[in-house]
This record gives C-alpha cells, structure tokens and sequence, in this order.
C-alpha cells in the first residue's frame, strides 16, 4: 500500500472539512444557506438516530420526541433560567439524556416492533401534549420570540448577537464535529463491536459477557442527548417552537436517511443526510419537480420500499461492493504481472 | 451472611460446580426435575439423555437464560443461581449453543475479540476513547485469538465474517469463542453434532487435550462413542431426572441407562 493511499481517509476528512467551513461563503444567499444548516442538521439528527437503529439495532420512531422537547425546554426554561446558548444546550442535552435513560429502561423491555411501536405511542403522545397544554406551550399557537444566542466577546464590551444565517451555520458545525467524533469514537472502538454483538444476537452476546440492555441505553442515551443539543439550536435558530416540532415526519426522514444511506456506517449516514436534504430542494428550486409535501411523503415511503427490497444495505452497501470488486480486480492484474 | 455460606460450600463438597434440587418447569412439563450433580476441577463430565430429557435445559439454568424455580447453583463456592448470564460468564462459565451461535457479519477474529473484550475491561470510556491500556489489551487479545485460530485451523480465514463460514467451521468457531477467556469451567452443548466424521475427531482432539492440560468440561452429547471416549463420568437424564451417574463402563451396563434409551 503507498503512503498516499494509506492518508487517503484522513486528506478525505480534511477536505470534507473545508467544504463545509467554506462553502457557505460562496453561497451565503437565503435559501442556499438554509439547506446546507439544514443538511448539518440532519447529519446530526441521523448520526445520532444510527447510533441505535443501525449499529444496536433497535429502531425506535420516537426519536423526534428528543428534538421537540429539546426545543421546548429551550423555548420554555431559557428565559426563566437566563443562560445563554450553550446554558441551553446543555440544559436540554442532560435532560433529554435523562428522558432517553428513563424512556430506555421502560421500552427495552420489549423487543423490535414492540418497542418501535411504544417508542411511536410516545411521539404522539408527546405531540398531543404540545398541541393540547395551552398554559405551558401555546398550543398550535406556538412559544414565539425565543431569544437568538448572544456572546460577549472577551476583554472587550462587545456582545455579538447571531441573526445571520451564516453565522447560525458556524454555530452548528462544532456540535456536527462533536457528533461525528462521538460516533465515529463509539463505533470504531470496543464499544462498537459489543454493539453489533448485541444487533446480531442477543442471547449469545450475554454468552460472552456482554449485557445488552446496557449497550441498548448507551446508544439511545447518547443519541437522546444529541438530539435534545439538536432540539435546542433549533430553537434558537428560528426563534419560534411549534408543536410540529415533534413530528412524525422526522422519523420517516430519519428512516430514508439512514436506510437508504447505509445504516450502520458513517459514510452511508452522511451521503443519506446530504441527499436527502439537497435533493428535494434542488428539486423545487429548479421548478422541475414542485410536489407538495405531502406527496413527497409518499415518495419517500416507496423509495423506502424499494431500498429495503433491492439494496438492503443501502448507498454505503452499493459503494462498497462496488470498491471491493475494483480492489479485487486490481489484485488479479497485479498478480498477473508478477 | 454470605461469608458464612460461602466458607460452608467450600467445605461441605469442593466441586468446582455443584448443582442441588434444580427444577425447572415449563407449562405442563418439569424439564429438570431436582437434579444433584457435581462437576470438580479437571474433570471432563458427560450429560447424555434421549431427546427432551432436559439436558440443554440445565445448561441453561447453569448458565443464568433460563430461571429456575427451585435449588441452586453453587460455582467454585459462590451461589450463582439468578444472576444474569453476562455476570456468570464473567465468573468463569463459557458456553456454546446447540445450533452454533456466531456473529454473523463480524469476522472470524472479532467474534474471538469480542468474546474477550468483556473480561478484560470494564471501563466504558477508556473503552471508547482508546486509552493506551485499552490498545495493549487489544493486542494481547489479538496474540491469544490468533493462537486459537492456529489450532482450530482458521487462521487464514480471520478476515472473513462469520456468514462465510462453512458449518463445522462455525462450530470451531464458536469452541475457540468459549475458550478464550481461559475459563475454569466449559459447557459444551453437542459439539460432535451436525458435522463429518474428521471433524468429530478434531473436536474430540481439542477437548481431550485442553482436558488433559487441565482444563473443566461439561459436555452434553449424542454421539456416544465420543462420549465414551472422552468421559471420566457421566451423568444420565431421562425426563428431567437424574437416573444415573458413573464412569463410562458403568454407565454401559446400567439397565435403567438401556431402559430410557431403548425402553423395555
């Protein structure tokens, strides 16, 4: 192997990361700005949906609760309690932790659809409760005039306040450089073998030591809390906290990004999360395709279907076929040579 | 208190296991019906039964997936009876499955490492973070797998996931997976089933040469001309109950043994 190719992953990562810290200065205008915070959210939100769903392997659909609370408590308790935005985040971060651990030792009582199907039971509920608490949420009428982060900058009397988009986006990018280096952590280590112990075969896991239910809560705790820091940007970032927030739809996104990215691998999450945040925007932008959300829903669904039957391990799993056969290829032409 | 029980077990038998009044019942049915047995260090122990007299049944009370309704399990003194089966492997119990339980889509050496990782480390953060304690384990970890693998003979296909093994080459698999936290007692369900006859030997091999260096066996087999070959006792089931124990030769010409067996 050359020293090129064995740098290769890291140059890939360096080059990943100056494209999303300069990107945004090329395209700094309205929209283009809002689909790139978007796909960083996204990213986010489905790293820490995969943590469960592909490398424990238990999918819960009730991960927009995180997201939604997460906002609320920003929305609700900021004020009250006056911290500033990392106050918030972390607030909501420990909280939804908290909820994950609590909501964990309930749910994984039960197994697979039993569990997916609590977790949805939880969502709607959670949803019911936005909509319907009028004294604590507003209702549909929403919690509205959320405070935008401010920092003071040191040694000076300067406060900077972040209103623009582009500074929202620099706002998120340490908490995707924290997720992606979490999961990657998590994942790539002993951990994440006794995770995928635990996918594959729980009986003969606990043969070898290994208790699933602690590695069940561990990735859905870290996952929560991710999504509860999510949850609490999101707040900040449009300043208004709807109960649409904890939404349904979040969950069939997070199911295609995940899916049909390539659950279980990094590579696939954040292909999926970049497709599937561009592409229908592109999409509308370009007038080629201006479906209703609603019939983009259905969409998704059938592409869903479809990747379930015909590539169930998704982009990643085509990617990496395809890569294998080119290095095996490649061998038997060296190996013709010598 | 459990001091107290502690030093009382050690002194009332020495086993290195000891099962007493073990029952377990299913609905309808008492799998394991109040069996006794012991099993000391060193010994290689024999479970033979016709189909459904519990044996497998036991194992997993012993090991902690099944819970039973009444007697205990005492290990090397200690009284282990519903603990949680992660806890008992840790204590020094391995297993392998009636139908061979591998991790499918790791690899032949990660299944090994993974059957490790647990009894070297608890820590969950160094484990995350790979802490340099945590990478020299890892090697050490590495160097013994790939001892294993040399002698089951796998180790050119370490790199392969599990999925790709061949039967019998799962079976070994999983044997090697039992083995590499150097446990003091080994459960084995059935390791001569299902696979070729130079297979069955090899297996045979493995257990009467860990056995010789000393190492505990409870093995629950069909195949009786391997039981008889590698038992120094044997402990016969029929219908949850116990209704013999002796040295292979005794066991032979035991009439209730040929009764259950090939009735009346």
């Amino acid at each position: 192997m050359t020293a090129l190719a064995r740098a290769r992953p890291w140059l890939l990562w360096v080059a990943g990361g100056v494209l999303v810290l300069a990107l945004p200065l090329q395209y700094s205008g309205g929209y283009a700005i809002n689909i790139m915070i978007n796909t960083l959210m996204w990213i986010v939100f489905a790293l820490s949906f995969d943590l469960s769903a592909g490398h424990v392997g238990t999918v819960s659909l009730g991960h927009p609760a995180f997201f939604g609370i997460g906002a609320y408590l920003t929305a609700l308790l900021g004020p009250r309690l006056g911290l500033g935005y990392l106050g918030n985040t972390l607030l909501s971060a420990s909280l939804m932790a908290l909820l994950a651990l609590v909501a964990g030792v309930a749910f994984f009582r039960v197994r697979e659809v039993s569990f997916a199907i609590g977790t949805l039971g939880a969502v709607i509920i959670a949803q019911l409760i936005a909509n319907n608490a009028y004294d604590l949420t507003g209702g549909p009428l929403c919690v509205k005039g959320i405070a935008r982060p401010e920092f003071a900058i040191p040694f000076t009397d300067v406060t900077l306040k972040v209103i623009h988009p582009l500074q929202y986006y620099y706002l998120l990018v340490p908490l995707v450089v924290f997720t992606i280096v979490l999961y990657k952590a998590m994942t790539s280590s002993r951990i994440g073998r006794a995770f995928i112990a635990v996918r594959e075969d729980e009986v003969r896991a606990s043969a070898v030591g290994i208790r699933p239910l602690r590695y069940k809560l561990l990735a859905f705790v870290v996952g929560g809390g991710i999504i509860g820091a999510l949850g609490s940007f999101q707040a900040q970032y449009v300043t208004v906290v709807c109960p649409s927030e904890i939404a349904l739809s979040y969950t069939l996104n997070l199911l295609i990004i995940v899916f049909v990215g390539g659950a279980g691998s990094l590579r696939g999450v954040l292909l999926g999360s970049v497709i599937f945040s561009v592409l229908p925007r592109l999409l509308e932008q370009g007038g080629a395709l201006s479906i209703p959300p609603a019939y983009q829903q259905v969409a998704y669904g059938l592409i869903l279907i479809l990747v379930v039957l015909f590539m169930p391990d998704g982009i990643d799993g085509q990617i990496r076929r395809m890569t294998d056969k080119w290095h095996r290829s490649r061998e038997v032409e060296v190996g013709e040579d010598v | 208190m459990s001091e107290q029980r502690l030093i009382a077990d050690n002194g009332s038998n020495g086993a290195l296991i000891e099962v007493q009044g073990l029952t377990k019942r299913f609905i309808g049915v008492t799998a394991v019906d109040c069996v006794d047995m012991k099993v000391y260090s060193g010994e290689l122990v024999s479970l033979i039964g016709p189909n459904g007299s519990g044996k497998t049944t036991l194992f997993n009370c012993i090991t902690g997936f099944l819970r039973s309704e009444e007697g205990r399990v005492v290990f090397r003194g200690r009284d282990i009876t519903h603990e949680r089966p992660d806890k008992i492997v840790l204590q020094g119990i391995s297993r392998t499955f009636q139908n061979v339980r591998v991790f499918p889509s790791l690899s032949v050496l990660d299944n090994l490492l993974v059957s490790l990782q647990q009894h070297q480390e608890e820590d969950l953060w160094r484990r995350t973070f790979h802490a340099p304690k945590i990478q020299r384990l890892e090697r050490e970890a590495v160097e013994r797998a790939l001892q294993l693998l040399e002698m089951i003979g796998l180790t050119d296909l370490r790199e392969e996931p599990a999925h790709k093994l061949v039967f019998g080459q799962r079976k070994l698999l999983e044997f090697a997976c039992a083995l590499i936290p150097d446990p003091d007692l080994v459960l084995l369900d059935e390791p001569a089933a299902g696979v070729g006859t130079a297979m069955v030997e090899q297996m045979k091999q493995h257990i009467l040469e860990l056995n010789r260096a000393g190492m505990t066996f409870l093995v629950v087999e069909h195949n009786m001309g391997v039981v008889m070959d590698i038992s120094d006792r044997i402990v016969v089931l029929d219908h949850g109950q116990k209704i013999a124990e002796g040295s292979p030769e005794a066991i032979r010409e035991d009439p209730r043994v040929l009764e259950a067996y090939f009735g009346k």
